[in-house]
């Protein structure tokens, strides 16, 4: 056998470069993380599972959940339409609306909260046309207004704060830059010439695009998606104005934690605070499971794009 | 099936890439487009695929004596390989070339099993057997550049528009795939239109070659045509090494006086002959300023002792040992051939 030769690298020391990700890793998310488990694990396996999956509780996980995977799934597509319009049709304007787009970024989350209850409350700019007890959906889109009169029918009107459809509202428009700013450098680099190459082919138009374009653009969609998802499940301070908070139907996980660990009537059994970490360390697990999955997904279709 | 462009013309906003140009390849033949980068090689090629229109009213492209002008490129039957292969990089080598056939639709869509076949025929054809299972990005250059050909042969394409396939690759892999393109070119006699701006390339490979400049044809003919009688200056110069030398006199093209300082006549290194003073004939006398006799071949730049320039020159390497030439001798010059300036004509005989 030959010796193995020590490999050069630019950059100094694998084992100093590993032991400081390590120790920063650690210091910054392992710890703080590990005390969820560890206060949680204050309570009995019995008293865990009645405070973590109480119906409250349930509720709680299941509109967090599924109103971050809509929002995902909605900044996915949306998100890709966007970038693609950015990158690839130079029109006036676009170096504005391309800034914008980090407006959710950069806007303090409750400036986002109370912006959009503003927006889509019975009285807001929208909300005034689509909520059904809005001043302008009642005169003009509702069965007694103008449309109903006209035709004998009338649209029912949706309801957007205080409601689930505004827990949806708030994460899509917190989670959209991500998305964007994760396929913007992919679709420059996606060359116009593989999209003629499949032309030529005798490709259609929605064939390149699914067979071609999209499969390209995987990878990156999927990272913006984990993105956005992770950020939506993550969001408290927009969410909290135009949710509505009611018990049961429109109170998030973050939310809950928060209230958990402001009730004083506990019983003496468990401290609030045990109470408030067994919430979240549900949702650090399946948060963990579902980003681990999405990873996998992303880690399967870029499986060729080994350089 | 033979490719015809006619007084195709582009023009991107206000500037002529292409100016009515014409060109015609015939069937089963290997053309070369030739000329520098900017002549508008690529926008010509990318008319004739359908990838690109030509200004409105100004030509037309033909595919034997069908007009294809209008039609989609998916419609001409065109095989396209890009200079940087555009390869699909989420698709295996086979599933790359088996591409065109598996998006078809409806009968014209051959069977699971016809297309694995005609995959691997491709795949011997461009001599990559074995490499079916992989990925375009663990290819070589060369290897990659011949997938692209087979994927763009897979749909039997009427005509192949080829893109300077061997610009992005190292001169040693060029020469070979240059070679191989041509007897490959010899094997299947599909037509075919290579662009290049490498001259020894177009020259060694194609049947015929046309040279083209700021979006004009300058000439086209075979290779040895082009080479050995450039029709315009450009030609001259482009085609190798060339001197230009000025001549003491007016000359005339098509009629209109050129004025001494622009009067020029063009020989090649090689066709210059060297002598030894003594020797008394008629030529230029010059001073020997730069010798290089690495290679068969030695160069050697010489300043004319009349003070009108520097003057290449080219010997084959026994002759010139035997010359025992040094920095500084005086030498005498003179053409081998009569000069070719056919289209500077000059009104008396230069170097004499
Ligand atoms: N899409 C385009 N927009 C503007 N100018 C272009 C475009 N494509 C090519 N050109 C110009 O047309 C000329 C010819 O280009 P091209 O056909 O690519 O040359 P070649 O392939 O011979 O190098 C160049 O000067 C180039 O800048
Ligand atoms: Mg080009």
């Amino acid at each position: 056998m030959f010796p193995r030769l020590k490999k050069h690298t630019v950059m100094p020391g694998f084992g100093m470069t590993l032991g400081f990700t390590l120790f920063y890793l650690s210091l910054i998310v392992l710890i703080p993380l590990s005390a969820v488990f560890i206060r949680a694990g204050g309570l009995s396996w019995h008293s865990f599972v009645d405070v973590a999956f109480s119906a409250r509780e349930l509720a709680a996980y299941r509109v967090t959940f599924l109103a971050s995977l809509a929002a995902a799934m909605v900044n996915a597509a949306f998100g890709l339409v966007l970038a693609w319009v950015l990158v690839r049709y130079p029109f006036r304007g676009r170096r504005v609306i391309d800034a914008l787009v980090d407006l959710p970024f950069a806007l303090p989350t409750a400036v986002a909260g109370i912006s959009l209850t503003a927006i889509y409350g019975k009285n807001g700019w929208i909300g005034r046309w689509i909520d059904p007890e809005g001043d302008m959906f009642l005169r003009f889109l509702s069965a007694n207004g103008l449309l109903g009169d006209c035709t004998g029918y009338g649209f029912a009107g949706i309801r957007v704060a205080y409601t689930e459809l505004g827990i949806f509202v708030a994460m899509t428009f917190i989670g959209l830059p991500f998305v964007v700013r994760t396929l913007q450098p992919v679709i420059e680099e996606l060359e116009p010439e593989m999209e003629e190459a499949a032309a030529t082919l005798g490709a259609t138009r929605l064939q390149t695009l699914s067979k071609v374009i999209l499969p390209e653009l995987m990878p990156a969609l999927l990272t913006g998606f984990a993105l956005a998802f992770a950020r939506a499940l993550g969001e408290y301070g927009s969410i909290i104005f135009i949710a509505g908070n009611q018990p049961g139907k429109t109170e998030i996980v973050p939310l809950r934690i928060l209230t958990k660990l402001e009730e004083s009537n506990a019983s003496a059994a468990h401290t609030p605070y045990a109470e408030a970490t067994a919430v979240a360390a549900i949702m650090l697990v399946a948060s963990f499971i579902l980003l681990l999955l999405i990873n996998l997904l992303q880690k399967w279709s870029r499986r060729h794009h080994a350089h | 099936m033979s490719i015809t462009a006619s007084h195709i013309s582009k023009t991107f906003g206000d500037f002529a890439a292409l100016d009515k140009v014409s060109l015609h390849v015939p069937a089963g033949k290997l053309v070369a487009l030739l000329g520098p980068s900017g002549s508008g090689k690529t926008t010509l090629l990318r008319i004739i695929a359908g990838l690109e229109m030509a200004d409105e009213g100004s030509g037309h492209i033909l595919f034997g004596n069908e007009d294809v002008s209008l039609l989609p490129p998916g419609k001409r039957g065109v095989g396209f390989v890009f200079q940087h292969y555009a390869l699909f990089r989420h698709l295996s080598v086979a599933e790359n070339i088996a591409f065109g056939l598996r998006i078809r639709k409806g009968p014209e869509r051959p069977s699971k099993a016809t297309i694995t076949s005609r995959v691997q025929e491709l795949l011997a054809l461009v001599q990559l057997e074995h490499l079916g299972k992989r990925y375009p990005t663990q290819l070589s250059g060369g290897q990659r550049q011949r997938v692209a050909l087979a994927r763009a042969l897979a749909v039997q394409p009427k005509v192949l528009l080829l893109d300077e396939p061997f610009g992005a690759l190292d001169a040693k892999v060029r020469r070979d795939l240059r070679r191989w393109l041509r007897n490959f070119h010899d094997g299947i006699h599909i037509t075919t239109l290579f662009v290049t701006h490498d001259q020894e390339e177009a020259l060694e490979i194609a049947d015929d070659v046309v040279i083209l400049n700021s979006g004009r044809v300058e000439q086209v003919g075979s290779p040895q045509e082009v080479y050995d009688r450039p029709a315009t200056p450009f030609v001259h110069k482009f085609l190798g090494n060339v001197n230009q030398i000025l001549l003491p006199w007016e000359g005339i093209i098509q009629g209109t006086k050129v004025p001494v300082e622009e009067n020029v006549a063009f020989v090649r290194p090689h066709d210059i002959e060297l002598l030894r003073p003594e020797t008394a004939q008629p030529g230029a006398l010059a001073t020997v300023l730069d010798l290089h006799a690495a290679g068969p071949i030695a160069k050697i730049a010489a300043k004319r002792t009349d003070g009108r320039g520097i003057i290449d020159i080219e010997l084959p390497r026994a002759y010139f040992d035997q010359l025992n030439l040094r920095e500084g001798d005086t030498i005498l010059l003179r053409a081998r051939l009569e000069p070719v300036c056919q289209t500077i004509l000059v009104t008396k005989p230069p170097m004499t």
